[in-house]
């Protein structure tokens, strides 16, 4: 059963954020990892997530690298990669680095749980 | 004299010049046979006419010379007045704070002020005199400078805020505003110009700066309002499965008190981006009815005392940036709503002819006198007065609102009477 759930990792240099969204997404029945350190994003290994929920200014790492990166792996383009910032432009940055989706902060949860649900699906 | 400049006022001396003139055009001789042969001067006693006309002719000399004395004297005042103008013309340049060149027109220059010397640290010696692009190294030597001064300024006359960026030789990596002007002077009309420089280099770090700070501290705001709205939803959706909904009632107006808060930020941030023209529209086609629609339906839901109607005509596609211009009609609803405190009414109506669209939002409040109406749109501008002053808020809506509908080249306006009600429309054009 456990492995049916899909694996959702969250990244964001925020505690209280994160927190929240594992609750959320937990609630919803998917598994979360969750992580302050966006540095560890950028060398996932197996086994890998069904989708990643990526803040963009994260304490010295550029969320916008991460994701250039990622979707620049093999083993790791075609994991879904949400940003989510309360930057205004975010739409913009989201293009420019290849993520699949942007949210902007703060959300509505039914909008982000949406989201979330239409890209796990997809994969 | 006369016919080179007929326009000028004569003076009283000129005047009397001219009367006497006209007294020798009076008298029949020619000047030539009076040298010649001339009887007068052997018969004393007796006046022939032609004596007396070298009588009058004499008088006549004399007061020429008497009125070309006055002539002189006033001249000397004129000459006084001049100098007088040329010392307050010098001291309003040397007064004035910014640098400041006087040229001709062949762009060489006559004088400079004091603030001109110290702000590109070059002397009174290598200045004056010299040609513009000619002075220290040639700094000035500005490919866009030139076609400024050499073909903008002759046909227009004047220069406005032109922004010129440049690294000086002496005071490094600067942006300069420009003004410029000519001036025509004296009976010859040749042209003066009048340069004024303004070092703005500072001014727009510190803009920039805002600009920065505003961004940064919006994303800092927004972050723990993002996680206590997180928290809001949480708890509401476990009071929502509990079926416990009076406490899901008191979760969702933290949850709308959150988005007022959210909103405000964002309006503050919109400011700056406006002022630095960074605001960014998303575009597309659109059914502009469903906009409105949906959002009137959103704002319904926060007043209990106002009935939205809505009277819209057959819908069009629009194309624009959706949200933005939701955006100004939820800021028309919310004022409405908001100025309108004793009306249970507000009509929002749509008029569609071939070549605009235009939105209105009537309500039946507080209303605006003719001078509010020309304000309202500026920025930070609320309405004074001991009772308007009561209504929250910060004065950024409407600007926001008004900067959105003219960069979709459409038109914003306001009708209103005071204690009567406003109307607040758009109208955007209707392309492609
Ligand atoms: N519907 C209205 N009726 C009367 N006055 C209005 C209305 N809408 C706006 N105003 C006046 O215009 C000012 C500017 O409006 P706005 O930019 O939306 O700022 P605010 O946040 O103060 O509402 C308001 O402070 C108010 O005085
Ligand atoms: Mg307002």
């Amino acid at each position: 059963m456990v492995d049916t759930k899909k694996k959702i990792l969250v990244a964001d240099d925020n505690p209280a954020i994160l927190d929240a969204l594992k609750i959320m997404l937990e609630e919803e029945g998917y598994v979360v990892e969750t992580t302050v350190d966006g540095v560890t994003v950028q060398d996932i290994k197996e086994p890998l997530p069904d989708l990643l929920l990526l803040d963009i200014w994260m304490s010295g790492i550029d969320g916008r690298n991460v994701c250039k990166l990622l979707k620049s792996g093999p083993a790791t383009k075609h994991i879904p990669v949400i940003m989510i910032s309360a930057t205004k432009d975010i739409e913009q940055i989201a293009k420019d680095s290849g993520a699949d989706d942007c949210i902007s902060k703060p959300f509505q949860m039914e909008y982000l749980l949406a989201i979330v649900a239409k890209y796990v699906n997809k994969h | 004299m006369k016919g080179k400049h007929p326009k000028t006022a004569l003076t009283p001396a000129t005047d009397n010049l001219q009367k006497a003139i006209n007294v020798k055009a009076d008298m029949d001789i020619t000047p030539l046979a009076f040298q010649k042969n001339s009887p007068a001067q052997s018969d004393e006693s007796s006046h022939t006419p032609r004596q007396e006309k070298i009588i009058k002719l004499k008088e006549a000399v004399e007061l020429t010379q008497e009125y070309t004395n006055e002539i002189i004297s006033e001249l000397d005042v004129t000459n006084e007045e001049l100098t007088i103008t040329r010392d307050y013309a010098d001291a309003i340049i040397r007064t004035v704070r910014g640098p400041l060149l006087v040229l001709n027109k062949d762009l060489r220059i006559i004088s400079a002020n004091e603030a001109f010397y110290n702000a590109f640290k070059v002397a009174p010696n290598d200045t004056e005199n010299r040609l513009l692009y000619d002075l220290g190294n040639r700094q000035w030597n500005i490919p866009k400078l030139r076609i400024l001064l050499e073909e903008i300024l002759p046909e227009k006359n004047t220069i406005e805020d032109f922004v010129v960026e440049h690294d000086f030789k002496d005071i490094g990596q600067k942006t300069m505003l420009l003004n410029a002007r000519t001036l025509r002077q004296g009976p010859d009309k040749t042209s003066l110009i009048l340069l004024a420089i303004e070092d703005i280099t500072e001014r727009q770090q510190l803009e920039q700066q805002k600009d920065e700070f505003v961004s940064i501290a919006s994303h800092e705001l927004k972050t723990p309002i993002t996680s206590v709205k997180a928290y809001t939803q949480i708890l509401g959706q476990r009071f929502r499965k509990a079926k416990d909904m009076k406490s899901v009632e008191l979760i969702e107006k933290m949850d709308s008190q959150l988005d007022k808060l959210t909103d405000l930020i964002g309006d503050l941030l919109d400011v700056t981006k406006i002022e630095a023209g960074r605001i960014q529209f998303h575009e597309s086609h659109f059914d502009f009815n469903d906009l409105v629609e949906e959002t009137v339906e959103e704002l319904q839901r926060t007043t209990e005392k106002h009935q939205i109607k809505q009277e819209l005509q057959p819908s069009r596609m629009v194309y624009g940036d959706r949200d933005r211009l939701g955006q100004v009609l939820i800021n028309f609803l919310t004022n409405a709503i908001k100025y309108s405190p004793h009306a249970n009414k507000i009509i929002v109506s749509t008029l569609v002819d071939k070549d605009n669209v235009t939105l209105r939002v009537q309500d039946f409040g507080v209303g605006l006198s003719l001078e509010d109406q020309a304000k309202v749109f500026d920025r930070f501008y609320r309405v004074g007065g001991s009772d308007q002053a009561t209504y929250p808020g910060l004065g950024l809506g409407l600007y926001i609102a008004s900067d959105i509908i003219k960069r979709h080249k459409g038109r914003v306006w306001v009708e209103s009477l005071k204690a009567k009600g406003s109307t607040f429309c758009f109208s955007l054009p209707m392309t492609k």
